[in-house]
């Protein structure tokens, strides 16, 4: 074989053998990693069996934690749990006399003062899951070195003789049983309020449209939380001002806006007939084993896994992109699949999180909103 | 002779090549759908054009100052140039009559055809009006008024001649009353025959064109066919009663405005009417021979003259402006009220007049903001006539010491009054023209469709309006041109004129430096009004913190969701630019302006009623949409982006698009993405799924909520898991699609045959996945249990998003201030971050100090710092960020910020977004001599 015919077969070689490209590769994956995601309604005491032997990936909602056998193999994340709130009943005849509603709250919100287990004692309705934290502290320091840090036993002489309704699992377990009451006639309720309820409840999310704005601003869960405790009509217009002012952006600048998230605390509060005694720390469980659990997975700060950001994030190890991802979720989908008015119900969220693709996605870690399907959007402020 | 036809353009736009099982919106689709809108709708645009605006290439005080300067130099040229006229009747004329195309048009059999034609036109019109489809662009009567007659026919009366003396359809019903009583009663005359008073001149005819601009310029809602009826019903009483009070021709002469318009504007077309022998004119009683003993263009004479001494004659353009007539002031009114409502109309849309109207609005005392509008722009209207009439006054009597008193002041009113007339009709041109031939279109499908009931008598009901046929380029440069035209044609027109009534050429030319400065006045004034709308001027006008509303921009009615346009006069506190990203639906079809734009129509729909018995109500929509009716208050669409996101893989062009929309809020959180959140223009749903939701509980198959599913004891609506309700959604999906079905709201932006496409989509979907839940999201609804849910991922390539985008999100991490040192009045944070380090796939999150890294490193991790500043008062006094310097600290510097005292300052520090559950370091700080 001449050097020529050498030549030919090396350059034929390796037009044959270099890879190929046709401009047909795509190096972009549109939509995101799973290929296929199954939501499936698992009892939460079997679920860390689940968890642990890979059945399911993820479970959203709450569980006794898994105690796996392998260290790292079962990983969650924390969010806002629920809020605890002492309602002070006003047909009560305790709180009736002599206007001594303030005493009986702030003596039941002492009591609960103790971290247990999830509870965070914190008696101000803005948590540190709030985005808007920062301009509330030095009050929240104040409230609780007012409350002692928290003292087992009641300070007012009246609050021995409480009777007081606990709501929610949180509750039940918080309230002393020397105060536990079931009849209609109690002075005071101690409510668990689950944060994830109650910021749903106000989303808006008719055909993927996102809002209210501050849907996760630590003041609009304040006024959600204790507007319905307002008695005199002032305060009552008072908060009204300062919510409309604040939802309008009718302020100037950030000082005057955080005095105003101050001064609706502070009406919100001040009649005492609700108050915040705490709030718990929701975790969720995933399997973080290799190579069959998740790599990682984004979370909302107040919606935890419950939230469109965890199925655009979530990756399984076993296939960084395609794989198949199974979710737990407590209750069966009970509410309608339409998305006007449908998809109410946790599993139902879910679901709609990866059918559904609003403009905005919630800040997972913070306050404001991340573009989904928005390129920009410019103010004529701006301009 | 203004037209401003608010018309309810809801029909545009070449549709759709196919690409892919669902239809796709074709190249020009959205252009046209966009111009549509911005053209379309009750309360029509004030521009009559673009919403789009064309941006100058030069500014456009140089416009104004060169057209001015054509004006003033077109004076000098014609006065050293023009030194002798010719008499005012001595102009070449050819008799038509004399040819048999002539005589064959004035044939009477062509002519009782013609006007037979007209009356039913009319009829037509009117029965359109009353029991045709109220939907203002399915309907003949609206377009048929406000365009094709009302601006048309003002061309028409220009290039050819005096049409409306024929086509009159008051005339011709009166007059065949008029045969038919004297059939009846032989001899008898059908009219009072009052006599009409000569002071009277044409004042009656000003009074009702000043009514009907009224109409046309004031009250809210001119263009519903029904008003459109009522107007006509309402006019024909006040013609006929005028007929039969002074006789059918002295009221068309004098009281009948449209005759008085369109015969001063035919003066200036290429045709006239006359009659030879001064006998016939004894009996019209109209004084229609002008000081030349001639009489031209008097119907009355021309009628009754035998046929030797009639002459339809061929004429120059413009020389029956220049006759020997004496004018009286109720004529000069009526020219300059001509001249002045046109302009008004444009200066309705300036942000000047938003300006007046704005601060005039709270001194109205009236119950609403309609009635308030309304009082203003009426008090608007008249003043505005009036203030020409004012100002041209003003200028005869300088002009008559400038020429040394040979006339009167009222007397050269009169006499330079249809010199005017050119000026008129290019402010006409300038304004209405591209309006003209955009919206006129609207009458093809008409014709076979009069009513709007879905006929289709011609074959021209499917025709699509190109919107695109002209741009705001166009608009721009017609108006430019038409003025500067206009002004230099009156301008040679009033220096004839005062060579023939002066006599001498130098008190002519004295006289002609006070009009020759009004016409220059007048063509700055008016291309300034005219560019408002059309042309785009950089920095646009703002009202201290509110930005204007283009007129054009709309909003949905509350209760139907019709869309309307906003009008003149708007302002908000805000507008948004949105641009956003649109993809493909899981049934294929590609996302459109209708889809983004429905939910809109939805809300306004189904959350604003209120009142729990109405079908069309859902309290949980008015909840959930409450914000964002509260405070949109319009959005326009504004144009397409195919290139900026648009991309090429291996030799695969991905073409991706932008939808562009401003909206208009009426206050927003400082928060920019916050703001955004309020009323975005986006839907996540095909708009045929709404529909056929919107269907559904209209029929009361189901309810949206469950709220409302159990207080009306229906079922809660499913897509997917209801099987009964499934099979009645595939039939009328399968309906839908038969009939091409569109929502009224969506006509302008969605023909019958994408309709149908859409539809089959849909069915299509539904056959193959079994519900009807497709969306533009990233999974798709494969299968379902009573206890679970299976999702497909949809990898299609038209989705703009993907694996990656969020991938900065997970593990959030944190930072911790770890020293504060004071230097001065400045503060330096010392901090540790969290760093997630990746090794195959798991992670581990570092922590260490944010100094220990390099500034690329660092700024990767985005790192900030946040502080608040308390005063004694416990008030917040000063917020901030701090600066990051090169060494991985933070700089907080306070100098001058702060008043003399002690204060507590809290500090936090966080990466990449991560706000949850921070450290915050707590101090106390005292300023130097605090």
């Amino acid at each position: 074989m001449g050097k020529l015919s050498v030549l030919i077969a090396v350059l034929i070689g390796i037009l044959i053998l270099r890879p190929t490209r046709a401009g047909h590769e795509f190096p972009i994956y549109p939509s995101y990693y799973p290929q296929e995601i199954r939501i499936e309604s698992v009892n939460p005491g079997a679920a860390p069996r689940l968890l642990m032997d890979g059945s399911i990936h993820a479970y959203v909602g709450d569980i006794p934690e898994p105690r796996a056998s392998k260290p790292d193999s079962i990983s969650f994340v924390e969010s806002l749990g629920s809020y605890l709130r002492v309602v002070v009943n006003p047909a009560s005849p305790s709180a009736k006399a002599g206007g001594r509603s303030c005493a009986i709250a702030q003596s039941v919100v002492q009591a609960l003062g103790r971290e247990a287990g999830d509870f965070v004692f914190h008696p101000y309705p803005i948590t540190p899951f709030d985005a808007d934290y920062l301009y509330h502290f030095d009050r929240v320091e104040a409230a609780k070195n007012r409350y002692g840090g928290g003292a087992a036993r009641p300070t007012d002489s009246a609050a021995g003789n409480l009777r007081v309704r606990a709501q929610g699992g949180l509750a039940e377990r918080l309230v002393p049983s020397y105060w536990q009451y079931g009849g209609p006639d109690w002075d005071v309720a101690v409510e668990e309020v689950d944060a994830r309820t109650l910021i749903a409840a106000h989303g808006s999310e008719v055909d993927g449209w996102a809002g209210p704005p501050w849907l996760k601003e630590g003041w609009f869960h304040a006024y959600l939380l204790l507007h319905d405790g307002l008695v005199s009509p002032a305060a009552e217009q008072g908060a009204a001002s300062v919510l409309e002012r604040l939802e309008s952006g009718d302020y100037q600048g950030p000082e005057q806006e955080a005095n105003l998230e101050r001064q609706l605390i502070s009406l919100l509060t001040n009649e005492c007939r609700e108050l915040v005694a705490g709030y718990s720390v929701r975790k969720e469980y995933f399997n973080s084993e290799f190579s069959a659990g998740i790599e990682n997975i984004a979370f909302d700060s107040q919606l935890g896994l419950d939230s469109p950001i965890f199925i655009r994030t979530v990756k399984l190890k076993d296939f960084p992109w395609n794989g198949w991802l199974r979710i737990g979720v407590e209750a069966e989908p009970l509410a309608a699949w339409n998305p006007i008015a449908g998809f109410t119900d946790e599993a139902g969220r879910l679901i709609w999180s990866a059918l559904g693709d609003p403009a905005l996605l919630p800040e997972p870690y913070a306050a404001s909103w991340n573009l989904n399907r928005i390129s920009d959007v410019r103010s004529s402020a701006d301009q | 002779m203004s037209g401003r036809p608010p018309i309810n353009d809801k029909r545009v736009g070449e549709r759709g090549t196919a690409q892919g099982p669902g239809p796709r919106v074709s190249e020009h689709a959205f252009p046209l759908a966009a111009a549509a809108l911005m053209i379309g709708v009750p309360g029509m645009a004030h521009a009559h054009g673009f919403g789009e605006r064309y941006q100058l290439p030069v500014p456009l005080w140089l416009y104004l100052f060169g057209a001015a300067a054509v004006v003033a130099v077109s004076f000098l040229i014609v006065g050293l140039f023009i030194r002798r006229t010719p008499p005012s009747g001595a102009y070449p004329r050819v008799n038509l009559l004399r040819s048999v195309v002539g005589r064959a048009v004035a044939n009477r059999v062509v002519v009782l055809g013609v006007k037979s034609a007209s009356v039913g036109l009319f009829a037509l019109v009117l029965a359109a009006g009353l029991w045709g489809n109220q939907d203002t662009l399915r309907n003949l009567a609206p377009t048929m008024l406000w365009v094709i007659w009302w601006v048309g026919l003002v061309y028409l009366s220009v290039l050819i001649g005096n049409l409306w003396s024929l086509i009159n359809p008051w005339a011709t019903l009166f007059g065949w009353s008029e045969m038919l009583y004297r059939w009846l009663r032989p001899g008898g005359v059908l009219s009072l025959r009052l006599s009409y008073p000569r002071a009277l001149g044409v004042w009656p005819a000003v009074g009702l064109l000043l009514a009907f601009s009224w109409i046309e310029l004031v009250f809210p809602e001119p263009a519903e066919p029904a008003n459109v009826a009522w107007i006509l019903i309402a006019y024909s009483m006040a013609a006929w009663s005028g007929m039969f009070l002074f006789g059918r021709e002295r009221w068309l002469a004098c009281g009948e405005p449209f005759s008085v318009l369109f015969t001063i504007l035919s003066r200036l077309s290429p045709t006239e009417i006359r009659v030879l022998r001064p006998k016939w004119c004894a009996t019209c009683g109209l004084c229609c021979r002008d000081r030349d003993g001639e009489c031209i263009d008097c119907r009355a004479c021309f009628r009754r003259a035998g046929e030797a001494d009639r002459v339809l004659a061929l004429r120059p353009y413009g020389v029956g402006l220049l006759r020997n007539e004496r004018v009286p002031v109720s004529v000069v009114a009526f020219i300059v009220l001509v001249l002045a409502t046109v302009l008004f109309d444009g200066l309705l849309a300036t942000p000047a007049w938003t300006s007046v109207e704005g601060f005039l609005h709270p001194l109205v005392p009236a119950s609403d903001d309609d009635t308030a509008r309304m009082a203003v722009e009426t008090v608007g209207l008249v003043l505005y006539w009036l203030l020409f009439l004012g100002i041209y006054l003003g200028t005869c009597r300088i002009m008559s010491e400038a020429s040394g008193r040979r006339l009167a002041p009222l007397e050269l009113a009169g006499s330079f009054a249809f010199t005017l007339i050119p000026i008129a009709v290019a402010y006409h041109v300038a304004h209405y023209l591209s309006f003209l031939i955009i919206q006129g279109q609207y009458i093809i499908p008409l014709t076979s469709d009069p009513f709007g009931y879905g006929w289709d008598l011609l074959g021209t009901a499917g025709y699509r309006v190109n919107v695109s046929i002209v741009g705001p380029k166009f608009a721009w440069y017609a108006a430019v041109s038409a003025i500067v035209a206009g002004h230099v044609v009156a301008v040679w027109l009033a220096h004839v004129k005062a060579m023939r009534v002066l006599g001498d050429r130098r008190p002519a030319l004295r006289s002609q430096y006070p009009l020759t400065t009004l016409m220059v006045a007048y063509t700055v004034v008016s291309l300034s009004i005219i560019a408002a709308p059309v042309a785009e001027r950089r920095p646009e006008a703002h009202h201290e913190d509110f930005v204007e509303v283009p007129a054009d921009a709309m909003i949905p009615q509350a209760g139907t969701g019709q869309l309307r346009q906003v009008g003149p006069g708007k302002i908000a506190k805000a507008r948004l630019t949105y641009r956003m990203l649109e993809s493909n639906f899981h049934d294929g079809s590609r996302m459109t302006v209708a889809d983004v734009l429905y939910p809109y129509v939805f809300a306004y729909r189904w959350g604003a009623s209120g009142a729990l018995v109405d079908p069309v109500y859902d309290p949980y929509v008015d909840t959930a949409t409450e914000l964002l009716r509260r405070r949109l208050i319009a959005f326009r669409v504004t144009g397409v982006d195919r290139t900026s996101k648009s991309i090429r893989i291996g030799d695969t062009n991905l073409t991706r698009e932008l939808l562009i929309v401003e909206v208009y809020l009426d206050g927003i959180p400082e928060n920019p993405e916050q703001a955004a959140a309020i009323a975005p223009p986006w839907s996540t749903l095909p708009w045929p799924v709404i529909v056929l939701m919107e269907e559904t509980v209209k029929r009361g198959w189901a309810a949206f909520s469950r709220e409302e599913a159990v207080r009306r004891g229906i079922e809660w609506l499913d897509l997917a898991r209801s099987e009964p309700l499934k099979r009645r959604l595939s039939t009328l999906v399968e309906e839908f699609e038969r009939v091409g079905y569109v929502p009224d709201e969506l006509k302008v932006f969605v023909s019958v045959e994408e309709a149908k496409a859409r539809w089959a989509a849909l069915d299509a979907f539904y056959r193959k996945n079994g519900h009807f839940l497709v969306t533009n999201g990233p999974y798709v609804l494969s299968g379902w249990s009573r206890s679970a849910a299976v999702l497909q991922v949809f990898r299609d390539m038209s989705y703009p998003l993907g694996i990656g985008s969020f991938d900065s999100l997970p593990i959030p991490h944190r930072a911790y201030i770890t020293g504060v040192e004071r230097h001065g009045e400045s503060l330096k944070i010392f901090a540790d971050v969290e760093r997630v380090v990746t090794f195959q796939r798991s992670y581990k999150i570092l922590r260490g100090p944010l100094q220990a890294n390099p500034i690329d490193v660092i700024r990767a991790e985005v790192p900030e710092c946040r502080y608040v500043v308390i005063d004694t008062h416990g008030a917040v006094v000063l917020t901030g960020a701090g600066h990051l310097e090169a060494d991985g600290t933070f700089i907080i510097d306070l100098h001058g910020k702060l008043q003399p005292g002690i204060y507590t300052v809290m500090l936090m520090v966080y990466v990449n977004g991560n706000m949850m559950n921070p450290e915050i370091k707590r101090l106390s700080y005292a300023t130097p001599g605090g």
